[in-house]
């Protein structure tokens, strides 16, 4: 294998396929890129059993071989290297060189054959979507999504076709992202579909996203397939159940919060640098012309308050909030002002944009943190 | 209470009087394992104290009378002693099976001084109880802790407002609160031995030197604590454990024991109003090589079930080949009161009234008044050391 590319081209191509190394592994394998040269394409493939990312760009040589690099040196030194061509050799399965003008740097490499065989097989059951759309109802629902290895099913974003409506959903359970595409036409609109989809593999999608226009979803029986001109994501789906995520988004939620949004955000983040650095806890006490956002961290005797103006519909309330889950939900809506639809100090909340977007509906929902009544007296 | 446990089995068991008496671990002649719980004064003089390994109590004495811990018995004398005190303030804090703050900042007025209020104390413990106390008084509970300990047996020690420094210099820093196994070879290195060095350094250079801890450190140090009696101390993680009488390969048994061990944490978390975020799995192997595996949460919890299900999980990744001496199941990151409510949580709120209602009975009829079903098959008793 011997071919030349520019080092810009192999850093952009590298770092969209890296993402998916294990960092910790006992599968030396697993640590390695196969670098496959075929058909003037250079091909990239990173995998940790699971998830696995090829992504392709063109080169001008009409070698062929393959051999597997370790990601981690391979990325580092090419990150390095002053954006010059590099030519890149390698003659034996153990060893590749990589040629600047100024400098040779060799790594030792595994043979093609240890590196696990992905193969990606074609379904018939597959959608097309628009790529903005995917990122967009990618970016507002994965950062509500659980990092608890107990509750597996939380971990990833749940992935719903049902008639013309696409349904992202992601929780932890505290907090809850949901944006429906509606509308959406696609030849599997009459087959349902029903996946829970890992994190990672959804970052690497999104990764490969480019300028692309249109992205091919292809779903298996326990996998998926993110299809692109140049790059393919496979990843298996996460099995179980996700949870029955209608049954909690509340539908007497009738008193109505409505704010500014940048001003609730700002004054979250000034307010909540005194809470305790445990629970981020926040109180807000609403009155109909006001918001008031407290908070304390009794253990070293600090506190801040500052009030906001609002307008809210009911009498008085006081909730407790995490700050971070409140500020992480504010900054997935676009809008201005947020509507926030209450019903008491002990019942999730649901925080809607102001106005929805064509053809979108975002729901976002916040569970509050139980206010003792030691705090409650405080006021 | 001036050697509590031991105090009480001498009352109890008249012949135990005036005589070097352990209570803790059966020592089976020099070969037992577990420590020593509580020890009579005799036995002291033998450099017998709490936590010793009790080999180590036999080694120096195995003439002394050696006795397994009543639980039962001790609890119900606490709560005795407890209740007297109720005579002589409102507002008592609990600090453990035996020690207790009041404040008696207006009640001393009707005794006609603290000093006066803390003999009739003393009188009333004796007379009703036949047992002996040791007091502080202080201006603050952390210069009361320490003088309650100076005097012990039947002591009673009076630190006057300005005179606290004075009291507190000369003493050594572990009797800082905060300072444990982790920070006292700190301290040392920079040569701060007692509570006067350390009162030496500025707040400043305490917190780079710290950070938050530092801060604390300076405000004890100067005998400065303005928690009042009701708040409890924050502990900064809560743990138990046990030794097993011999060592176990078998995971039924110890996985029975940390069931146990969950279910004991998530009581007392829940006495003392705690929830953690951080829960922690320790074992000791049979050639004492220890190790604790960790896993946070997303959330504050005190539930059995949330402590077992961690505990079990990690128990399964930790790739035990030897056979285990000791397993202990622990929470760190605590918080009080406040609870992050949780979206899809109809179990919790049903462990809630579940825990809730064991505590109750077990309050009012005894520790075997109710027990998980699971538990059941636990008979554990044969083959444990509590420590």
């Amino acid at each position: 294998m011997n071919f030349t590319i520019s080092r810009s081209e192999l850093y952009e191509a590298l770092h969209k396929v890296v993402g998916v190394v294990p960092q910790k592994t006992t599968i030396s394998i697993l640590t390695c890129i196969l670098m496959e040269l075929k058909e003037k394409k250079l091909q990239l493939t990173g995998t940790d059993l699971e998830i696995s990312v090829t992504h392709s760009l063109d080169v001008d040589s009409s070698d062929e071989g393959a051999v597997a690099v370790p990601a981690k040196l391979l990325v580092e030194i090419v990150r390095e290297l002053p954006d010059v061509p590099v030519n890149i050799i390698s003659e034996t399965d153990d060893r590749i060189i990589l040629k600047t003008e100024k400098g040779e740097y060799k790594i030792a490499t595994q043979p093609r054959e240890d590196f696990p065989n992905i193969t990606v097989e074609e379904s018939e059951h597959n959608f097309w979507i628009d790529c903005q759309h995917l990122a967009d109802m990618t970016n507002k629902t994965i950062f509500a999504v659980s990092a608890d290895e107990l509750r597996p099913a939380l971990t990833g974003i749940n992935v719903e076709l049902v008639e013309s409506n696409l349904i992202f959903v992601a929780t932890d359970g505290h907090r809850l992202a949901k944006v429906v595409y509606k509308d959406f036409q696609t030849q599997a609109a009459e087959q349902r579909v029903k996946m829970i989809v890992p994190t990672k593999a959804l970052n690497l999608m999104m990764r490969n996203l480019e300028d692309a226009k249109q992205l091919n979803v292809q779903i298996g029986e326990d996998h998926v397939v993110f299809r692109l001109d140049n790059a393919i994501i496979y990843s298996k789906l996460i099995s179980g159940t996700y949870p029955n995520y209608e049954r909690v988004l509340p539908a007497s939620n009738d008193i109505l919060l409505r704010v500014d949004r940048e001003l609730l955000i700002s004054t979250l983040r000034r307010v909540s640098i005194f809470s305790s650095s445990l629970t981020n806890q926040v109180r807000l006490v609403l009155t109909p012309d006001e918001i008031t956002i407290h908070s304390e961290d009794i253990e070293f005797g600090a506190e801040a308050t500052e009030s906001i103006p609002a307008v809210f519909a009911g009498e008085w309330m006081q909730i407790g909030y995490n700050s971070v889950y409140l500020i992480d939900i504010l900054r997935h809506i676009d809008t201005e002002e947020v509507h926030f639809k209450l019903k008491d100090s002990g019942s999730a909340a649901i925080i809607h944009p102001s106005e929805q977007p064509e053809k979108v509906e975002i729901t976002m929902l916040i569970m509050p943190i139980r206010i003792s009544e030691e705090e409650s007296r405080s006021d | 209470m001036d050697a509590f446990f031991a105090a009480i089995e001498q009352h109890d068991f008249p012949e135990y009087r005036g005589k070097p008496l352990v209570v803790g671990a059966d020592p089976k002649g020099g070969t037992g394992r577990g420590v020593v719980s509580t020890c009579s004064y005799e036995a002291r003089q033998y450099g017998i104290h709490s936590a010793m390994p009790i080999r180590e109590a036999w080694r120096r004495c195995p003439g002394a009378i050696y006795v397994f811990p009543r639980g039962k018995r001790y609890a119900q004398v606490s709560q005795q002693v407890m209740a007297l005190l109720e005579n002589f303030s409102p507002d008592i804090e609990q600090l453990s099976i035996d020690e207790a703050f009041l404040d008696i900042s207006t009640s001393y007025k009707i005794f006609g001084s603290p000093e006066k209020l803390a003999l009739d104390l003393k009188k009333r413990i004796y007379d009703q109880i036949e047992l002996t106390a040791s007091i502080g008084i202080a201006p603050n509970k952390f210069v009361a802790k320490i003088a309650s300990d100076l005097e012990k047996p039947d002591g009673l020690v009076i630190v006057q407002e300005g005179t606290v420094k004075e009291f507190l210099f000369p003493l050594s820093i572990s009797r800082l609160w905060g300072v444990g196994k982790k920070t006292l070879p700190r301290l040392k290195r920079l040569g701060i031995n007692t509570i006067g060095d350390l009162a030496k350094y500025s707040r400043d250079e305490l917190y780079a030197k710290f950070g938050q801890a530092g801060l604390h450190f300076y405000r004890l140090a100067n005998g400065i604590d303005a928690r009042g009696v009701e708040g409890a101390i924050r502990a900064k993680s809560i743990s138990k454990e046990v030794t097993f009488d011999t060592d176990q390969s078998d995971d039924d048994i110890i996985l029975n024991t940390l069931r146990y061990l969950c279910n004991e944490l998530a009581r007392e978390m829940r006495r003392k109003n705690y929830r953690g975020r951080t829960i922690t799995l320790k074992i000791r192997l049979e050639d004492f090589s220890t190790f604790t595996r960790s896993r946070s949460l997303d959330t504050f919890v005190n539930h059995f079930d949330d402590l077992w299900q961690n505990i079990v999980e990690l128990y399964r990744q930790f790739n035990r080949r030897e056979k285990v001496r000791l397993v202990g199941a622990g929470v760190a990151h605590l918080e009080r009161g406040a609870g992050q409510l949780d979206l899809f949580a109809d179990t919790p709120e049903v462990s809630d009234k579940v825990d809730e209602v064991m505590d109750v009975i077990r309050e009012k009829f005894g520790e075997d008044a109710i027990t998980r079903a699971s538990m059941l098959d636990n008979r554990h008793d044969s083959q444990w050391i509590r420590d």
